[in-house]
Parts: C-alpha cells; structure tokens; sequence
C-alpha cells in the first residue's frame, strides 16, 4: 500500500507541476516531453508488476525446488523435460506480453500528450485531478484496443493455460516419488 | 487545485489506517462482509443455504408470489444487501415484497466434482421445491442475477411449471457479442486443465475481472476516493465495496469449467444445444413473462449480450429495462436501489 501510495504521488507532483506551468512559457512543452516519457515508463512498470491477472498467473513454481526429480532421484527425465518445455513457454509469453505492454504504455502516453496539447489550445488546462482523470481515460483506450485483438486473447489464454500446466505438472511430480517407492509391502498377517 | 489531490499520499495513509482500525481491509485478507438485513435461514442442501428476510416494520405486504433471488457463483450475494440505502433487498422490502436468496456458499476441494446441473437441478431446485411447499404455491418469481440469471434462465427452460415471472438483471445470455473481453479471453482456455486442476481460487477471478478495465478499478477509484474521504458514509460504501471485490468464492473446478466450455466457448444457450442432466434447456420454451434489466455501462456483461434474450424466448410478455449504470451500480448505487427495486416490484404486481 504504501509503495502504491509513493507511486501514485509521484504521478501526482509531475501532474501538479505541470498545471502551474504557464502554456505560453518555453518550459511547458520541454516539460510535457518529459512527462510523456515518464508516464510510458510508469505505466508500462505497473502493468508488469500490478496487472491483475498477469501478477496472479505469473508466479511459476520454482523449478530447482518443485521440477526436480525427489528423493531417491529416480524421477522421471519425461517430468524434468515437460518442466523445461512449460518454462520456456511460460517465458516467451511473458515477454510477448511485455511488448504489448510497452505498446499500451507509449500509446498512452502519446494520447495524454496530444490531448493535453489540445486543452492547453483551447485555454482549458484543468487542474491535475481532472488531468489525471484524462491520463486514466488515455490509458484504458490503449489498453482496450490491445486487449480487444485476437492476439492478445490468444496470449491471455496461452498464459493462463501455460500457468495452469505447470501447476498440474508441478502437483505430478510431487506425487510421483511415492509411486514409484511405493508403500512398504507387509507381509503375512498385519498386527492388531 | 483539490488540496487533498495534492497531497495524495498522506491522504491514502489517513484512510487507510481509518480502514484498518475500522476493521476493513483494502488489500488484506477480507473479511465477509454479510448483510445488513434481517434474515433466517430457512432451508439448507450441503453448503447451499435459503434465507428468508424479514418484512421492514410498517410495510405492508403486496401480496404477490415470493420473490427468490438467484445470485452468481463467481461473487457473494452480500453486495445485494451491502448497507442500509445501498440495499437492492432492502428496496425490494420496501415495496412489501417477500425476499429470499439462495446462498451457493463457498466451494471446498470436497467441492471440486460439482456440476453445473448440481447448482441447478440439486441446490436451485431445492430450494425452489422448498418454497413451493412451505408456501404451499404452485408456483414463485424468479430473480436471477448475473450469471446467476443464466441459471435461472436454464431453470425456468427446464420447470416452467414453477416459474411465474422471470426478472433477469445483467445477465449474459450471448456469450460472444464483440464487445465481451472476457469471453474473447476465455475462448482459448483449456478447460480440462483447469478441472484437472481443481477448484480455482476467488482471487484469480478477482483478478480476471479487474484486468477488464485495470486502471479505473486499481488507480482511479482510488483517486476517486478522495473526493468522499472526509465523508463517512460515502467511505464505509467503499470499504464494504472494496471487501465485496476481494472476496471472491473459490470456484468448483468442474462447474467452472463446464461454464467456459458450454457458454463462453460453445455459446450453447443462444444455439440451442445446451443440456442439464440429459435434458435440452431450449430459451423458446420458456413462455413466462420476463422483464430483462440490464446495465448500458456495463463491462463484464455487455448490454448486448443481455439484450439478446428477446430474439430467443417465445414469451408474448417480455421487456427489457436499460439503467445507465455498470454492472456493479445496478446493484449498490442509490438511484438504481430505488429505481431497479420499483420496477421490479411494480412489474411483478402488474402481473400477479
């Protein structure tokens, strides 16, 4: 809570700056650059650390300590090489959703930019409250527009299909080593 | 300058701690947050329990069928009673009509081999075949929430005998209208994993449905709250709200991914071809009368995919009622408690 209270007032000083630029000044629009890169920067931060389902499905089990082989060492190298392949998946969707993020990011950003320009035009630079409710509304076009493709619906399946094999492999191989040791077998009658 | 924007993170920390000595949470482990009506228990299958509210004092009864309120799987029904002037119960109440609401309860892993014909055929019925017998009525009214309207959808396709009227609120109905994200990301799913998998945790469908519109649900809300911090109802609502969010049932991995696959990824109930125990649930029989509210702004149950229930029933009795609200609105904010509630009622006296 804290570190999202520290973040959002980031976003808050650098929004509040801003609106007591003067428009007419030479500062203003260096000032909007900068701010344009922040805010892609931020917003992209957020999304791979704080997006709902990419930060619930995104924790893979620890291969050292879940895909490896138990006990007695007589797992199966079938399990070690299922492992391998669901971590490489795992990671090649992580990053293709880290492009779409840097895409929803700097689409953003260039739509604040565009946007905050046409209000200051039009003398209508509201203060950073409303400004920020412009930068959330920038931000969920973006974000719309990705998440509405075929290619990012494809991914968010893939991802959770991914995530959910390697929870099913992971509940596999903890499983198996009884199996293949087996229950102690008792021979002749069992004591009462 | 809003001063208090200025100074958001003192704010944030201020109505925090106000929230934690308040015994909420924001992001802890929540806490149920029950109703705020009075209710008994009054019938019981498994963890499936019926509630029967209790009249408001000087309220005179409307003398119409009970109403049943038929809630989702995917949420706890609390947010229909979350406070006193945030209560749809309690509007519903207040116009003298007689409320119960079937509680699914929360799954365990003893859970996990639940069916979708279960919640219908064993808990639903149940309760509906309790009703009928308490009351000693042929027959009662029907409000389905949500998917819980689906259900009841299916219910009433597949014991018309026991449903009067049929109210649905923000019920999917279509499953893949263009505008529906989280059927657009369900389709890929493997849903023998994920009932291999067992049941799925409430927080990866919190998840899920706050990935729809993440920075209006995660940033702005939040900012929003500045606005009623200093007002202490307005911050109770939120909190209560906030409690409700993060406190999604774990899901019955077998139910849920029989959900996906039939609805999401085969749309059977809008192609005719879903079935419930070996029996063809087919929209054109239901002939009941049925008022279809839905939410003009909603993002996880598209107003289309609502609206598409009046090219499938046969009903001659049908209207459908747009609240410019979201999906969540319809429920807890103050003008659709009181203007939701009102339809309801009135439409159901109409036609009792």
């Amino acid at each position: 809570m804290n570190a999202f209270a520290a973040d959002m007032q980031r976003w808050v000083d650098l929004l509040t700056k801003l609106t007591h630029t003067d428009p007419a000044s030479p500062a203003f629009h260096p000032m909007l650059q900068s701010l344009r890169e922040s805010f892609a920067s931020q917003l992209e931060v957020w999304l791979r650390s704080m997006h709902p389902f990419a930060a619930y499905f995104a924790v893979p089990p620890q291969p050292s300590t879940q895909f490896a082989p138990h006990g007695d060492g007589v797992g199966p190298r079938a399990d070690s090489s299922r492992a391998a392949s669901l971590l490489s998946d795992w990671i090649r969707l992580q990053s293709q959703l880290a492009v779409h993020w840097t895409t929803i990011a700097r689409t953003a950003a260039e739509t604040f930019m565009a946007r905050t320009c046409e209000l200051t035009a039009s003398g209508k630079l509201p203060d950073a409250q409303k400004l920020f409710a412009v930068w959330i509304d920038c931000a969920e076009e973006a974000y719309s527009r990705t998440a509405h493709s075929q290619t990012f619906a494809r991914l968010v399946s893939d991802f959770i299909n991914t995530a959910v094999a390697i929870q099913l492999q992971g509940r596999r191989v903890r499983t198996r080593p009884k199996k293949i040791r087996g229950k102690p077998r008792v021979r002749g009658k069992r004591r009462r | 300058m809003n001063a208090s924007f200025d100074n958001f993170a003192a704010l944030w920390q201020t109505i925090s701690a106000r929230a934690m000595a308040n015994g909420g949470s924001l992001y802890g482990a929540p806490r149920e947050i029950g109703g705020c009506s009075a209710r008994d228990a009054v019938w019981t299958k498994d963890k499936a329990v019926l509630y029967r509210y209790l009249p408001l004092p000087g309220v005179r009864s409307a003398r119409v069928r009970p109403v049943l309120i038929c809630y989702a799987l995917v949420n706890r029904p609390d947010v229909l009673d979350l406070r006193p002037g945030r209560s749809m119960v309690q509007g519903l109440l207040a116009h003298g009509l007689e409320v119960y609401l079937l509680d699914w309860g929360r799954p365990d892993p003893a859970d996990r081999s639940l069916e979708l014909a279960d919640y219908m055929e064993r808990y639903l019925d149940g309760a509906v075949q309790h009703l009928l017998e308490a009351r000693r009525l042929r027959s009662l009214n029907l409000l389905g929430v949500c998917q819980g309207g689906t259900f009841s959808l299916c219910y009433c396709a597949l014991h018309p005998g026991h449903v009067a009227n049929l109210v649905t609120m923000v019920t999917p109905v279509d499953f893949q209208t263009p505008e529906d994200l989280l059927s657009k990301w369900a389709r890929g799913l493997d849903t023998e994993a994920i009932r291999q998998s067992g049941n799925l945790p409430g927080m990866a469908l919190t998840g899920m449905f706050l990935s729809l519109r993440p920075f209006r649900l995660l940033l702005q809300k939040y900012v929003g709250l500045l606005e009623q911090s200093r007002d202490t109802e307005a911050l109770d609502t939120f909190l209560r709200m906030e409690q409700w969010i993060f406190d999604s049932p774990d899901q019955a991995a077998n139910a849920l991914a029989q959900f996906i696959r039939w609805f999401y990824q085969e749309n059977r109930l809008v192609r005719d071809t879903l079935e419930i125990n070996g029996r063809r649930v087919a929209l054109g029989k239901i002939r009941q009368p049925v008022l279809n509210i839905y939410a003009g702004r909603d993002h996880i149950v598209p107003a289309a995919a609502s609206t598409a229930l009046g090219q499938h029933l046969r009903t001659s009795d049908y209207r459908e009622v747009q609240v410019d609200t979201g999906h969540i609105g319809i429920y807890v904010s103050r003008d659709s408690q009181h203007s939701v509630a009102a339809t309801i009622a009135s439409w159901l006296l109409e036609r009792s």
